[in-house]
């Protein structure tokens, strides 16, 4: 019975990892021609690629890296900050609904609406671009995910502090930051992700010139090199899948 | 002066989240009845007599909205089972682990992997191949770029189940629906009854906003039909994202009407909720 | 007179919370506000500590009006019923909370600090984090931080109605012990009878939005709206 059980759990660890597997025997293979289960011509190639000024993708990584980090703390430094008073405020109800409006939006469609403000204002095709319109989805995400956080709990510390004799800024750094630093991780990481995963949106802003990950997989299955796509969608899945093993609450957070 | 430093915060929200959507919906509008764009030419209906006097867009969106109802139907079925499986049988374990993994892949991964995995050349045709269940790829059954959508529905099956159980497992604990569980059998309940007169009542009443929210993800969701869907008809947002994209300039009035017309759905759905007080978790 | 209240009044909605409440406070003094959840309690607290605005009325500190004060400047601090510790600091550093946003010296902070704890028998929970306390230590760190930045005016809004009964009888005691040492003067809010009439100097009822004020804690024993009488005729017939 514990040898079944135990094979179960092997098979549906296998089932779970295939995709993975997968995608990892693609990249270090070159050749994989019909009928093939298993690729051919393993090797590390795929490493050097990493560098391989045809490939571009130790920039590509890095324009990913550099939108990501910046659009996630932006909109979660002022999602944080800002759902603080439509938390509190009489309208919240109003303010939240609204909140929901661009975040629900197809962001490829949202993007095809907005792309003549980006072009009139010359941030087409530009990283600024397609980081201020990632920005204008992911920003509301924040206000949304920190809604809840702001409870009666929160509000009454900010009180206690204030009777307390603290000013506003102080009663900020010193206790609500610290006690929401969990809620704030957990947006960071969120955001991260959204932003990190983002493809139609950052397609139609970028012009397809700003090459993420997700465009260089997309850019990789049009020109038929399965094998950099696959290798490009393990980049893509690394730091999730990593900070899933840490800690899952990260990479999901309900309330 | 507590009010003026209350409106402030308010304001620039609204000018962040507000702003570019209400100035896009405006142009698109705009740019569909000819009053700006590169083609306008004074106001006309003809992009919108097009859009309503053919079938294309209204395929569009219900062939969209049939695949979002396809998804929302076996994911949630699927998770509600899972989650009764997990929380009865194995409880929160490493093996729930397994549900993280594909909200870890990115849709675009994924309707790669789906192609290459479900496709007439992809691995379980090489699999049946090799098996001799087969003797041409064209004698595999077509599961991507397919009438039937089927790769589309797989992929986003696959990936909903994952969000929905862990959702349901959330939802589970935070009602004590365990301890619900206990109570019923205390009163004579049999498993069938507990199943029907609280685990699906309770689990279904406070997981619909978020089913509802989910939906209007799939409706709008571009990578998997991009890749993985069918040429006619399209789901809506690849059908409008390659009206843009093309290089015939007369199909961007009407995408962008096409793109008006969803933006007013969706935001109608999403009003509904609000009305009805279903937007995070709201109680009166 | 420290603080003179007078005809507060209050609305939420449609419903009159706080009906022309007046009282006064002296100093070191401790008047207990004896009243049943809901009776507007809370809300008046909350009106004198600048934590909300009422409708109409004045609340005047040493002969001033502070009406329009913010809470940060009234110097009187609201102690919740939950301890409300900050989780991020230790029983320390919480205590510490108002010297060091004062921005006093490490040593001065050090010297009160550690002789608060001693005064509240919080010695063995110096380093620990509210998590691992206790209900009653936790109160008491609580109560330890209110009281070192020494505040005017301190407001109890039920501060021990999470406690057992034992824990609770020794947090009376504390308390009564602290405001002796530290000339505190307090609002004490309870629905708990005997434990107005233990930590009082002064008494007052609040019932349905109404404040009634007692002389002495004769007249409050004798009124019949308070209770005290039923709860004598109680303990007699057992």
């Amino acid at each position: 019975m514990k040898l079944i059980r135990l094979a179960t759990k092997i098979l549906l660890w296998i089932i779970g990892l295939l995709p993975v597997l997968f995608l990892l025997m693609l990249s270090l293979s070159e050749v994989w021609r019909f009928p093939d289960v298993v690729a051919k011509n393993f090797n590390i190639n795929v490493f050097i690629a990493i560098v391989d000024n045809n490939t571009n993708l130790l920039a590509t990584i890095g324009i990913s890296l550099f939108i990501s980090t910046v659009v996630s703390v932006f909109s979660v430094a002022l999602g944080f900050y800002f759902s603080k008073t439509i938390a509190y405020h009489e309208k919240k109800r109003l303010w939240s609904f609204l909140a929901y409006l661009p975040f629900v939006l197809s962001p490829v469609i949202y993007a095809a609406c907005l792309n003549y403000f980006f072009v009139v204002a010359g941030l087409g095709g530009t990283v600024f671009g397609v980081m201020l319109a990632q920005f204008i989805i992911i920003f509301p995400f924040n206000i949304i995910l920190f809604l809840s956080h702001w409870n009666i709990r929160m509000q009454s510390y900010a009180e206690l502090v204030s009777t307390m004799g603290g000013s506003t800024r102080q009663t900020f750094w010193k206790v609500l930051v610290p006690v929401s630093i969990p809620v704030l991780f957990v947006a960071l990481f969120q955001s991260f992700l959204i932003s990190w995963f983002e493809f139609g949106l950052t397609y139609f802003i970028g012009t397809a010139q700003i090459q993420t990950l997700t465009i260089k997989v997309y850019q990789s299955i049009g020109e038929a090199n399965i094998h950099l796509a696959a290798y490009s969608s393990l980049l893509l899945m690394i730091p999730p899948l990593i900070l899933l093993f840490l800690n899952r609450r990260i990479v999901f957070y309900t309330h | 002066m507590k009010n003026k430093f209350k409106i402030l915060p308010i304001l620039i929200f609204l000018t962040i989240t507000i702003l570019p959507l209400v100035a896009g919906l405006i142009y698109a509008l705009l740019n569909s009845i000819g009053l700006a764009g590169i083609l306008a030419d004074g106001f006309t209906l003809e992009n919108w007599r097009i859009i309503f006097g053919t079938n294309d867009f209204f395929q569009s969106i219900a062939y969209s909205v049939t695949i979002t109802l396809i998804v929302l139907f076996f994911a949630v079925i699927f998770a509600l089972i899972f989650c009764e499986f997990l929380q009865t049988k194995v409880g929160i374990s490493k093996f729930s682990l397994l549900f993280y993994i594909p909200l870890a892949t990115p849709l675009i991964v994924a309707g790669f992997l789906t192609y290459q995995i479900l496709g007439q050349s992809g691995l379980f045709s090489r699999i049946a191949y090799n098996l001799h269940l087969i003797k041409d790829t064209s004698q595999f059954p077509d599961m991507v770029n397919d009438a039937f959508s089927i790769g589309i529905v797989f992929t986003h099956v696959l990936i909903s189940t994952s969000f929905f159980t862990i959702h349901f497992t959330n939802v589970f604990r935070n009602e004590n629906i365990s301890q619900l569980k206990v109570l019923s059998k205390t009163l004579g309940a049999g498993n069938g009854y507990y199943r029907r007169k609280i685990y699906l009542p309770i689990m279904l009443s406070k997981a619909t906003p978020t089913i509802i929210l989910y939906g209007i993800f799939i409706l709008g969701s571009y990578e998997l039909p991009m890749l993985l869907g069918r040429q006619e008809p399209q789901m809506i947002s690849v059908a409008i994202a390659q009206k843009f994209q093309k290089y015939n300039i007369f199909d961007v009035p009407i995408a962008y009407c096409m793109a008006f017309i969803y933006t007013i759905l969706v935001s109608t759905v999403l009003f509904i909720l609000y009305k009805r007080k279903m937007l995070n978790n709201e109680v009166d | 007179m420290l603080l003179e209240v007078k005809n507060i009044r209050k609305k939420f909605g449609e419903e009159q919370v706080l009906k022309d409440v007046s009282f006064s406070l002296t100093y070191k003094e401790t008047r207990s506000i004896l009243g049943k959840s809901g009776c507007g309690k809370s809300t008046l607290l909350k009106i004198i500590a600048g934590l909300k605005l009422q409708d109409s009325g004045e609340i005047i500190l040493n002969d001033q009006n502070i009406n329009l004060v913010v809470p940060q400047h009234r110097d009187i601090i609201y102690i919740y019923q939950e301890p409300l510790l900050f989780p991020h600091l230790n029983v320390f550093e919480n205590i510490a909370f108002g010297m060091r946003l004062r921005n006093k010296e490490t040593s001065f902070i050090q010297e009160k600090v550690h002789k608060l704890i001693d005064e509240l028998e919080l010695q063995p929970q110096t380093k620990k984090m509210p998590a691992q306390l206790s209900g009653g230590q936790r109160q008491r760190t609580a109560f330890g931080r209110a009281i070192i930045v020494n505040p005017k005016i301190l407001l109890l809004d039920e501060p021990f109605g999470n406690l057992d009964t034992e824990t609770r009888a020794s947090m009376q005691q504390l308390f009564k012990r602290i405001c002796g040492t530290y000339h505190i003067s307090s609002l004490f809010v309870t629905h708990d009878l005997k434990e107005a009439l233990i930590v009082g100097d002064n008494f007052s009822l609040m019932s349905d939005g109404k404040l009634t004020n007692f002389a002495n804690k004769q007249d409050f024993v004798n009124d019949e709206l308070t209770g005290v009488k039923n709860e004598l005729l109680f303990w007699k017939n057992i």
